[in-house]
């Protein structure tokens, strides 16, 4: 560490009024950094900074976290201190925007209230729709920036008519499944700095520039149940009473047990289920209205298409027709294939894939590109077979 | 662009007097205050004399004082101190009340003083913040052994008349304790004529170091120690003492002496100004939420029409204006002030307040720039509304 006070306007209280180098003065310029306190959104900071932009951290507070808990998962406050101070080592203004009742209605709650009604929820995609790519959007509008920068690995395109969102050139961290929500009109305020990165490359750059946060491990789990399986974190928010139990049914219609509650599952899954039968059995399907958990072996688990709900358009307002592109069903799965047909609103779609798909589970999303053109997405309703 | 510091009630900029008394500390008095030696000697005489100061500040006798490590300090041990041994010294269980608008230094105590069993109870207030006499002799009535009422709140401003309550207290034979960190400095602050038990004080709030405080017990009551292990402070306040931090306290309080009357009027003028230049820019679209009989004149608390506290305070920063809102944990996000919520509004609009709080140094200009930098602020929020 090379000094407790970084710089001199790191201690801007008394003398009462001190002359501070001038922000730019005017509303154009500013852009506000959604900074996490891992790497990525440090380096996100830095390179803004250091275009000369006027640049402002905000970090979002997600959750409380208990002080006798020193795992760093995002949005502890040792998270917000690492952020503070790399935007500190930065010289950028930074705060803490306080979204804990927003984010526990828009994200824990739905998180919970679809494991209950047996659907595969993915709250990294909900806390991007609602919390960052809305409420902070909008924060940093109101606070007069022109942009907000956030340390995704995608990309915007802004060298068209209208700006299009393209895949992180770094394909093993490419993150645009989770982006597919954005407002198309949000576009044009949105910069991800890194999109054009590998993660190495960023870690170098971080460590380059002697921020904080170079060597931070990166997180991997669903942040809010902290150290925690996900499947612990359901069981302590779904009280008996609240779950739905019911049977497991083979496909051919046999009941092979009974189960605690359909939360518990998810469509594909293959461990945990505790049947013992003369070939593996994998969730194939989970109806909510009667608890039933139907099973049944992996080639039943292919399905060659799906509805999807929702769905929000980032190439045009609606696809011209039928589109002919590529889906991806899951975070990391490689898009495959398909043929989209939307309803009458745009926010209806029938996928059907060139080939057949294994567990496309309800409550997740699909995402459709050209290329790496993210064309839009939506939210998986079902799968067909 | 010149920032202009409005969070006076947070910390207030250091006097240059306080300054240059602990910078000479620093230089001259470097000795340990309980050694005999010559620089023991220098040490010790900065302390007796920061004593005799901040009594002459207070008017108290300087054997009242009890040098602290600050506000929060001072209120723990009191109230920590009376829920252990007031059963030995009255005879009875304690009974600790306080007011829904202390210091979380207070309100924290008491509650965790009521988690461990002790007896308390929490006096409400009125849409002012006012406190409600009738409901304090209630409780005292019902047994209270010690209250805890604040000269002035932090945020809403309020005075509170607690020599009205202090001869309440003595007519139940009740013990009367009042942080008065906030008056010190902006109203006169009189121990001895208001007849408190128990006074606190930090002084870091009108141009004192941070760190250092006081508090001042009426003769004849015996203050037990949090801490063992030291004489100083008769036994009071174990610990070496921060012989710098203690020579700026009473520098701070030697200003006070001095100075109190011009300040009181600067305060006034500030307001003033402040007050007429949101009304011209905004008209009445603005409430301030204090009582309009009895505040502090540094301290306005207020909510705009139609715009988010939290939104407001990070524009009004970025804008060079350093404001506050509620109380920021340790994270640093915002959560609704306690003292705005007691008053009777819902978290939402609780989250609307902001606190501008400034002193009698800052200059009349920076007033007029920081109500028009508000005025725009406020305008480009509604025009944004979300």
């Amino acid at each position: 560490m090379a000094s407790i006070i970084e710089q001199g306007e790191a201690c801007m209280m008394p003398p009462m009024e001190v002359d501070i180098e001038d922000l730019d003065e005017l509303v154009r310029g500013r852009v506000v950094v959604a900074m996490s306190g891992g790497v990525d959104s440090s380096v996100t900071a830095a390179f803004v900074a250091q275009k000369g932009w006027d640049a402002v951290g905000i970090s979002m507070r997600l959750y409380a976290t208990p002080p006798s808990s020193y795992t760093k998962s995002c949005c502890s406050p040792d998270d917000l201190f690492d952020a503070r101070m790399v935007a500190d080592t930065l010289g950028i203004p930074f705060y803490v925007a306080n979204y804990q009742d927003e984010f526990k209605a828009r994200v824990i709650d739905y998180f919970v209230e679809e494991y209950k009604r047996g659907r595969t929820p993915n709250p990294c995609v909900a806390c991007n729709n609602h919390l960052k790519f809305d409420i902070l959007l909008k924060r940093s509008l109101a606070l007069g920036a022109t942009y907000l920068a956030t340390g995704h690995f995608a990309r915007i395109d802004r060298s068209g008519d209208v700006p299009v969102m393209r895949t992180g050139l770094d394909e093993n961290k490419d993150q645009s499944y989770f982006l597919f929500g954005i407002p198309r009109e949000a576009l044009s305020r949105i910069v991800f700095p890194l999109g054009e990165l590998t993660k190495e490359e960023v870690r170098e750059y971080a460590s380059g520039m002697n921020l904080e946060t170079a060597e931070k491990p990166e997180s991997q789990e669903i942040c809010f149940v902290e150290g925690r399986s996900y499947r612990d974190f359901l069981e302590e928010r779904i009280k008996q009473g609240d779950s739905v139990p019911g049977k497991f049914m083979h496909v051919d219609g046999q009941v092979l047990g009974e189960h605690d509650g359909i939360h518990q599952f998810t469509i594909g899954q293959r461990k945990g289920l505790g049947l013992s039968w003369h070939e593996p059995l994998y969730v194939q399907a989970i109806r909510p209205e009667e608890g039933t958990v139907v099973v049944g072996p992996k080639r039943g688990l292919f399905a060659r298409g799906l509805v999807a709900e929702r769905c929000n358009w980032l190439s045009f307002e609606r696809p011209p027709g039928i589109l002919e592109c590529e889906a991806r069903i899951r975070y990391r799965s490689k898009p495959v294939k398909a043929v989209v047909t939307v309803g009458e609103d745009a926010s209806l779609a029938m996928v059907e894939f060139e080939e057949p798909q294994r567990a496309v589970a309800p409550g997740q999303a699909v995402v459709f590109y050209r290329g790496d053109e993210v064309l839009g997405g939506g939210w998986i309703e079902e799968a067909r077979v | 662009m010149n920032r202009i510091y409005l969070d006076w009630n947070a910390t207030a900029p250091l006097l240059p007097e306080v300054k240059a008394a602990m910078i000479a500390a620093l230089d001259d008095a470097p000795g340990n205050a309980s050694s005999i030696h010559r620089e023991g000697q220098r040490a010790r005489s900065v302390i007796e004399r920061t004593r005799r100061a901040i009594a002459r500040a207070i008017n108290a006798p300087p054997q009242a004082v009890v040098l602290c490590g600050g506000a929060t300090e001072g209120n723990n041990q009191i109230l920590r101190t009376h829920a252990a041994f007031a059963g030995q010294k009255f005879g009875k269980k304690p009974l600790i009340v306080c007011s829904s608008v202390e210091h979380p230094s207070v309100i924290e105590v008491v509650e965790v003083l009521g988690e461990q069993g002790v007896q308390v109870s929490l006096l409400g207030v009125d849409r002012l913040g006012r406190i409600d006499l009738e409901e304090i002799r209630a409780q005292l009535e019902a047994g209270a052994t010690l209250v805890s009422v604040m000269w002035a709140n932090n945020e809403c401003g309020n005075i509170y008349p607690v020599a009205d309550i202090a001869s309440l207290c003595r007519e139940y034979g009740a013990l009367f304790h009042t942080d008065a960190t906030q008056a010190l400095g902006r109203i006169e602050v009189d121990f001895d004529a208001c007849g408190a038990d128990y006074m606190t004080l930090s002084l870091h709030k009108m141009g004192g170091p941070k760190g250092v405080g006081a508090i001042v017990v009426r003769e004849g009551i015996v203050l037990e120690a949090m801490l063992a292990g030291g004489h100083q402070e008769r036994g009071r306040r174990p610990g070496t003492e921060n012989v710098p931090a203690v020579a700026g306290a009473g520098a701070a309080a030697l200003q006070v002496v001095d100075k109190l009357g011009v300040w009181h009027e600067a305060l006034a003028e500030r307001r003033e100004r402040l007050l007429g230049a949101l009304t011209k820019g905004l008209g009445e679209s603005f409430k301030l939420r204090q009582d309009p009989e009895n505040h502090l004149l540094n301290t306005i608390n207020v909510a705009f029409d139609k715009v988010g506290g939290e939104d407001l305070l990070l524009a009004l920063d970025l804008a060079g204006v350093s404001a506050s809102s509620g109380s920021a944990c340790t994270a640093g996000s915002l959560e609704p002030s306690h003292v705005i919520l007691a008053m009777g509004y819902e978290a939402e609009d609780a989250k609307r307040s902001i606190r501008l709080s400034f002193g009698p140094l800052t200059p009349l200009s920076s007033i007029d720039e920081a109500a028009s930098r508000v005025i725009d602020a406020v305008t480009r929020q509604r025009a944004l509304a979300l």
